[in-house]
């Protein structure tokens, strides 16, 4: 485990858990952006360029934006009074203890640790976009379809019904 | 890499034609039926919708194609044809029932998103790719979350809808999860090249780690237990329209890429049609990795589905713990995994899935007349309405599995497939014997069903059901669907299993 990825990894961990436990719902959307933003240095301390600066620009940029619009103009940004912990919070804690020890455990006993790591590849966004538009054309394709029903759903979901509602 | 959009097109012009059938219907409501009488849209759009379903069936029919584009993003063979035909018939189906309903105002954006989620289910039985099985799934899942919400008047389909989204993006992110897992273990995202890189490797603990995640988000999704938590609330609080679809149409499709995935992904250096020879080790070894999985599923499914079942009062979630139960049975199915378990395998979940469509249509129309669906609402329904009570009849005995109707054969040919493939030592037979015990248990509820229609009294002050014409008609096709299938399940079978052979599965 080098330096970087340590400070980047208990960065993004710290950021998450604020993010889950904070009580105001507006430094909530603003520990996510920062658990975002900690998902693009480990990107990016991976060499995985395109992707760091997408997420970037998509999730730190556009989706942390929208959050904290949504949070303004829906709530106002009241705090609850009661603690935001459930109940059986000690429950969850130990089946994520349990998970993690299973994976932890899963993932040194296997022979990918073993395997080096593949060559670095330089991909430049001329061969992603290739890509896309090739091999990687028909998820493209039902991505969009996705991403319509997702629209139509959401101002279905949020419309007001007027009148009828009984 | 060259790729010809225009082969492309031409291979997904099945789903082509529907997706811009789910574009008229909104473009049709849009602009020129929005003024008119609920009912009167309801039958101009649905009528859209089913006329780009047949001509998808049509064109598959007409255009028979054999091709594997894009290094398995995207297979045409028989056997996918034959399926996304079948699902396309359940979404005509379930079109022609949720005619008669009021839940919505939105009606083009209501049949639209029916279609967006048909579109997921054959792109998702076509993939042999788990880039494209993930996507196509969680276009599928996407649209359906969003049915499960749309009666927006009634505070359950809200719940049933966000149990149903939470459940199901924790399922979807376990899924990925596995996904990514065996990608990594591997460095390949199509199954065959997925298990011929995994042959040699023997069983590495990260690959059971992976294999337990992708059980767990497919377990989710055909609502099996542990897994089925949402099952009884969704089908509860969704309109019933959107819950018949939730149950038929999803489950084929799942369980199709399901034993897809376990069979091709898992199994040892099988690729593109090419047999391993059954008997080697790797093979072994795989099998041994997950069948048990699912054989603890599968028990847990059946025993949890059937008991609680009995106690149910409504009749959605009763239809929801026996749909519990039927995934176990299917999910022996899954494990027999020869040519002849998928052939059984598609014919239980179709046949099923169409019924169960049928006992939904019959609730949708008591329920709108009775505005609940507890048992004692179907009281005495054989003498208000005679025949939408004679196809309840025959869909329950159906389920049931009785002869000669068509869910007595699905259950026929899966234990049989089960049977024949563990015949050195019978390694499934307990299986099998748990699961035709279940079945005998399974037979209360749904007789208590139809003991409330044709035995109990009728309350008091109750008149005739009108029941629109429409509404008999196609409840009437479904059950006569049952039962030919039912006394011809050649019909299927044979297709199937001459598709099977064809695709090479």
């Amino acid at each position: 485990m080098t330096l970087p990825f340590a400070i980047i990894a208990i960065l993004t961990i710290a950021a998450a858990v604020a993010a889950m436990s904070l009580r105001n719902l507006v430094h909530c959307a603003l520990a996510l952006t920062l658990a975002f933003a900690g998902l693009a240095a480990a990107f990016l301390n991976l060499d995985a360029q395109f992707v760091g600066f997408a997420q970037i620009l998509v999730y730190v940029g556009a989706v942390a934006i929208l959050i904290v619009f949504a949070i303004l103009l829906t709530r106002g940004g009241e705090t609850p009074e009661k603690s935001v912990f459930s109940a059986s919070w000690a429950w969850g804690l130990a089946v994520a203890v349990v998970v993690f020890a299973t994976l932890a455990w899963a993932i040194t006993k296997s022979a990918v640790v073993e395997r080096r790591p593949a060559e670095q590849v330089e991909a430049s966004v001329r061969q992603i976009g290739d890509a896309l538009m090739t091999r990687f054309v028909l998820p493209l394709e039902v991505i969009g379809l996705l991403l319509t029903a997702a629209l139509m759903g959401a101002v279905i979901i949020a419309m007001r019904e007027e009148g009828k509602s009984k | 890499m060259n790729v010809s959009y225009l082969e492309l097109l031409k291979l997904a012009a099945p789903e082509t034609i529907v997706v811009l059938t789910a574009l008229a219907a909104l473009v049709v409501d849009l602009t020129s039926t929005r003024d008119l009488e609920a009912r009167f849209r309801f039958i101009i759009n649905g009528m859209i919708a089913c006329a780009g379903c047949v001509a998808a069936i049509v064109w598959m029919l007409v255009m028979p194609a054999h091709a594997n584009a894009l290094e398995g993003m995207f297979v045409v063979d028989p056997l996918t044809q034959v399926v996304k035909i079948a699902l396309l018939g359940l979404t005509l189906f379930t079109v022609l029932i949720s005619m008669d309903s009021t839940f919505t105002e939105h009606i083009g954006e209501y049949l639209a998103l029916i279609l967006l989620a048909a579109v997921g289910m054959m792109f998702l039985v076509s993939a042999e790719d788990i880039l494209m099985i993930f996507i196509s799934l969680e276009l599928t899942s996407l649209s359906l979350y969003i049915l499960a919400a749309f009666n927006k008047r009634d505070v359950n389909s809200a719940e049933a809808a966000l149990k149903y989204f939470l459940f199901g993006g924790m399922a979807a992110a376990f899924t990925l999860f596995g996904l990514s897992l065996l990608y990594g273990l591997s460095g390949a995202t199509n199954l065959g090249q997925i298990a011929a890189a995994l042959e040699d490797k023997g069983l590495d603990p990260l690959l059971i780690v992976a294999m337990v995640m992708i059980v767990l988000g497919f377990g989710f999704k055909v609502a099996a237990v542990p897994f089925h938590l949402w099952a009884p609330d969704a089908y509860q609080g969704a309109p019933t329209p959107s819950a018949a679809f939730i149950a038929s149409g999803s489950k084929v499709a799942s369980f199709f890429i399901f034993a897809k995935v376990m069979m091709i992904g898992f199994t040892g250096g099988e690729t593109n049609g090419v047999h391993e020879i059954a008997g080697s080790a790797a093979w072994q070894q795989f099998v041994s990795g997950w069948t048990p999985v699912v054989a603890v599923v599968a028990v847990l499914s059946m025993l949890l589905g059937n008991l609680v079942a009995i106690v149910q009062s409504s009749v959605k979630r009763l239809i929801a713990y026996s749909a519990i139960a039927h995934a176990g049975y299917m999910l022996i199915g899954v494990m027999a995994h020869s040519g002849e378990a998928v052939a059984s395998l598609v014919y239980y979940a179709v046949t099923y899935g169409l019924t169960t469509i049928g006992a939904f249509g019959v609730v949708a129309v008591v329920e709108a007349r009775s505005k609940d669906d507890q048992l004692a609402s179907f009281a005495g329904l054989s003498r208000r309405a005679p025949v939408v009570s004679l196809c309840m009849m025959i869909f329950m005995l159906s389920l049931a599995g009785i002869p000669p109707l068509a869910g007595f054969f699905g259950k026929f040919y899966v234990f049989a497939a089960a049977l024949k493939t563990g015949a050195p030592n019978l390694g499934l037979l307990w299986l099998v014997i748990l699961a035709i015990a279940m079945s005998a248990v399974s037979f209360y509820y749904y007789l208590q069903v139809l003991k409330q229609i044709y035995v109990a009294d009728m309350p008091a002050g109750a008149e005739e059901l009108r029941v629109p014409v429409l509404g008999q008609v196609v409840l009437g096709l479904i059950a006569v669907g049952v039962i030919l299938l039912g006394c011809a399940p050649n019909l299927l079978v044979g297709v199937l299993q001459a598709s099977i052979k064809a695709a090479g599965l």
